[in-house]
């Protein structure tokens, strides 16, 4: 008897896992949980699941190129290229110094680091620019690894969240610093 | 080709009953609970699942054990099809009146 068990079962079963590591299977569950498992269904929950990780969340195909193009819209991405600005000015420091773009560069690196090689990505870091500040997640025909895409945009979501409060609890700090010695 | 039948029986059943591929590395929740009633044919669902039970990385431990399952049923699969397709030896004297 041959085990027709796919490893796209597995991945369908990981991206709600990753998903619930940071509690946000709910909504996927809630639409998929009374589906029996199924590796077919892999591809639509992956990218299900990468369209709940950011607020907005926009998908273009491009048929010519056969290329798929996801674009993450987030107050968390805005907020954060703000207050790294606030913070540039607040310390006199080139953006190349700062130490929150190059975390957040990494985190952004590592989330989109895919065992895969037919994909790309652009992030726009400057508020003002036209279209805001977002990541575009470029995917071509024979990108295989979808199922590690939300679990990137978490780690992603997560580690900028986690730099909004560094950047604030420090320019708070400073800010009182200032005021007592005032 | 020709097969010894009745060799082939007593190998068989003097051959040691054992665990052919080692599942000393998958999660014991996702073998009991998803793996088996998969592969009996249940039917189970994603909610069924206990998403604490496990980490994700075990997933990739039971994906690697479920290809060696396969790999190893098709080895034998292929085994059956050659025992199937040889005639047998005809036995020396008869053994029932």
């Amino acid at each position: 008897m041959s085990i027709c068990i796919t490893s796209y079962l597995w991945e369908s079963i990981y991206v709600i896992k990753q998903m619930h590591d940071h509690n946000r299977a709910e909504s996927l569950l809630s639409v998929y949980g009374d589906m029996e498992l199924d590796g077919d269904l892999f591809y639509e929950l992956a990218v299900e699941s990468s369209l709940q990780v950011f607020s907005d969340t926009r998908r273009y195909f491009n048929d010519e190129h056969e290329l798929e193009t996801l674009v993450f819209f987030d107050p968390v991405l805005t907020e954060f290229y703000v207050l790294c600005e606030e913070y540039e000015k607040a310390r006199k420091l080139s953006k190349e110094k700062n130490r929150y773009r190059y975390e957040a560069e990494a985190a952004i690196l590592s989330g989109l680091s895919f065992d895969d090689y037919s994909y790309n990505y652009h992030v726009y870091t400057d508020p003002l620019e036209h279209g805001g500040c977002r990541i575009a997640l470029l995917l071509y025909v024979d990108f295989y690894s979808h199922y590690a895409v939300p679990g990137g945009l978490l780690h992603i979501y997560d580690a900028l969240n986690h730099g909004i409060e560094r950047i604030k609890k420090e320019l708070y700090e400073e800010h009182t610093e200032f005021k007592e010695a005032a | 080709m020709k097969l010894d039948v009745q060799s082939l029986c007593i190998k068989l059943s003097a051959a040691k009953s054992e665990e052919c591929v080692s599942s000393e590395d998958v999660n014991p929740y996702l073998l009991k609970e998803v793996l088996a009633p998969l592969l009996s044919g249940e039917s189970l669902c994603y909610s069924d699942i206990d998403y604490d039970m496990f980490e994700a990385d075990d997933l990739r431990v039971l994906s690697y054990y479920c290809d060696e399952l396969d790999w190893l049923s098709f080895r034998l699969q292929s085994l059956v099809g050659h025992i199937a397709d040889a005639r047998p030896y005809a036995a020396s004297t008869r053994a029932f009146c």
